[in-house]
C-alpha cells in the first residue's frame, strides 16, 4: 500500500536547501566555462593566424576566442567570407585538389546549431594518398572520418537541381577516408576536438588529407542511386573491432544532394565544378556512436578499414598511421 | 553495523535484490553521466545548447543532481526524495529525446534509467509507507 503522507514537509525542505545551492553554483560554474575574453583576438588578424596555422602544421592561437566570434555571429555566411580570406593566403602557394561538404543533413545541422551545410576546399601537394597508406601525422590534430568520395564527369552538374539529374554527371564514386588535420587548439575549448561549427566553416573544415580506396565507374550500376542510397558503412580496426554501422538509408537525403551543394557553394563565388572535380562527402560514422579512440588517429598507430556495401559490391579503403613528431611508427 | 544499516538501505536491499541490482547499475550509470556533465564534456555541452535549446548552467545542475542523486539511493532517509528527484530529471530527458526524435542509440539510456527509476521509486515508497503503517500501528 503505497501512502501519500510519508513524505515528510521537513525532509522536502531539507531537501530544496540543496538544491538551490546547486542552482547557484552551476550559474557561477557555467560564467566561468563561457567566459572568454573577446578583446585578445580581432577577426582582421583571422585568415593570417589561420594560414600561419595550417602552412605551420600547428594551432589557431586565440581559438576560443576565435570561436566565441563566429558563434556568438552564428552564420554560415559570415563564416564563408573568413574561409575564404584564409583560403585565398593558402592557395598563393598550393594548388586546389577538391572539395568537401560536411553535414549536409538537416538534422545533424540542428544538432550542430547550424544554417545550412558547410564547405570546404582542399589544397596541397599531399592531398590524397592511395589506400593502405602509412600516414605521418607530424604531430598534427588529426581527425578520422569515414567519408566517400564523388567525381564530377561533366560540368552540367553545375545546372542540376535534382538528384536524378545530378547523378548524370558523377561518373565514379570511391571508397574515401577524410583525415582534417583540425587546427582548433582543443586545450582552448574544453578539451573538444571540434570548435563551433561556425568556426569550423571559417577554418575550411580544417581539410587536409584524404585516402582513396576501391570505386565504382557509375555507369557500370543501373541502379546505382537505390544502391547508394541503401549503402551501409562497416568501419573497423586491425583488430576487427567495430563503430556502429552507418546505415544511409536512414538519412533524409541522398549523398548526391552534396554535389548540388558543392556547386552551389562556388556559385556564389563566382566558380563552377569541372569535370574531373572530386567532393568529399560526410562523415559518413555515426557521429557520438564510438569512443574518442576513434576520432584521434595520432594515438593509434594500427591500420583502420571502412567498408561500404553498395549493392552486391563491396568498395573498401584502409589507413595507418605513424608519427614522426611524437616519435610513433606504425605497428 | 547497527550503525550502517541504520543510514544505508542494506536491509531492503536484502529484502529486495532486484532493487540492489537496479540501485547498483542506475548509480553507476548516473555517476558516469552526470561526471561528464559536470565536467562539461564539450558533447554534452553541445546537446544541451544547440539541439536542446538549454542554458548551460541547467548542465551543470542536472550533472549535480545526477550524482548526488545517485548516491542518496544508498542512504535509507534520502533514497525516496532521491528516486523522486531522479524520476523527474529522467522524464525530462526521456521527454527531449522523443521530441528530437532521437534514435534508440542515443535516447536508449535514458529511456532505461526512467524506467528502472520507477521501479527502485516505487520499492522506496512501499518500504516507507510500510514503516509508516507499523509505526501508526506500534
Amino acid at each position: 500500500m503505497l501512502r501519500i503522507d510519508v513524505f515528510n514537509k521537513g525532509e522536502i525542505v531539507l531537501g530544496l536547501i540543496p538544491i538551490g545551492v546547486l542552482i547557484v553554483v552551476s550559474i557561477v560554474q557555467s560564467y566561468i566555462y563561457n567566459h572568454v575574453d573577446t578583446s585578445e583576438c580581432d577577426l582582421e588578424n583571422f585568415a593570417v593566424d589561420a594560414a600561419a596555422a595550417w602552412e605551420g602544421y600547428t594551432l589557431l592561437p586565440h581559438t576560443a576566442c576565435y570561436d566565441r566570434l563566429f558563434k556568438t555571429e552564428g552564420s554560415g555566411d559570415f563564416a564563408r567570407q573568413y574561409q575564404r580570406d584564409f583560403e585565398s593566403l593558402i592557395a598563393e602557394n598550393h594548388p586546389r585538389t577538391g572539395y568537401k561538404i560536411g553535414i549536409h543533413e538537416r538534422q545533424q545541422q540542428k544538432m550542430f546549431g547550424l544554417d545550412g551545410p558547410v564547405f570546404g576546399v582542399f589544397y596541397g601537394d599531399n592531398t590524397w594518398h592511395p589506400s593502405g597508406a602509412i600516414l605521418d601525422v607530424k604531430g598534427e590534430n588529426l581527425g578520422f572520418e569515414p567519408d566517400f568520395l564523388l567525381r564530377i564527369g561533366d560540368d552540367r552538374a553545375n545546372e542540376a537541381t535534382t538528384i536524378e539529374e545530378v547523378a548524370n554527371y558523377i561518373d565514379r564514386v570511391y571508397a574515401f577516408i577524410e583525415l582534417p588535420a583540425h587546427l582548433a587548439d582543443p586545450d582552448e575549448i574544453h578539451g573538444a576536438f571540434l570548435p563551433n561549427f561556425y568556426t569550423m566553416q571559417a577554418l575550411n573544415l580544417s581539410v587536409r588529407y584524404g585516402i582513396i580506396g576501391d570505386y565504382i565507374d557509375t555507369a557500370s550500376d543501373p541502379d546505382i542511386i537505390d544502391n547508394l542510397r541503401n549503402m551501409a558503412v562497416l568501419t573497423t580496426d586491425h583488430n576487427g573491432v567495430s563503430t556502429p554501422v552507418k546505415y544511409l538509408n536512414q538519412d533524409e537525403t541522398h549523398i548526391y544532394i552534396t554535389a548540388i551543394m558543392a556547386a552551389n557553394f562556388l556559385k556564389e563565388r563566382g566558380e563552377r565544378l569541372e569535370a574531373g572535380d572530386l567532393i568529399s562527402v560526410g562523415a559518413l560514422g555515426v557521429f557520438g556512436g564510438s569512443g574518442p579512440e576513434w576520432d584521434y588517429p595520432g594515438i593509434d598507430t594500427a591500420m583502420r578499414h571502412v567498408h561500404y556495401y553498395i549493392g552486391g559490391r563491396r568498395l573498401s579503403v584502409s589507413v595507418g598511421f605513424e608519427d614522426s613528431v611524437r616519435g610513433t611508427s606504425h605497428e | 553495523m547497527n550503525k550502517l544499516t541504520q543510514h544505508f538501505a542494506i536491509d531492503l536491499f536484502r529484502k529486495h535484490h532486484l532493487l540492489l541490482v537496479l540501485t547498483v547499475v542506475c548509480a553507476g550509470l548516473l555517476l558516469m553521466a552526470g561526471t561528464m556533465k559536470i565536467r562539461g564534456f564539450w558533447m554534452m555541452a553541445l546537446n544541451f545548447q544547440e539541439k536542446f535549446g538549454l542554458p548551460l548552467w541547467f548542465m551543470f545542475f542536472v550533472g549535480y543532481a545526477e550524482v548526488l542523486g545517485a548516491l542518496s539511493l544508498f542512504l535509507k532517509r534520502w533514497a525516496l526524495y532521491g528516486s523522486l528527484g531522479l524520476l523527474v530529471i529522467l522524464a525530462g530527458a526521456s521527454t527531449f529525446h522523443l521530441i528530437n526524435n532521437d534514435p534508440l542509440q542515443f535516447a536508449g539510456m535514458a529511456y532505461g534509467l526512467l524506467a528502472a527509476m520507477l521501479i527502485i521509486f516505487v520499492y522506496h515508497w512501499a518500504d516507507r509507507s510500510a514503516e509508516h503503517l507499523a509505526g501508526q500501528v506500534g
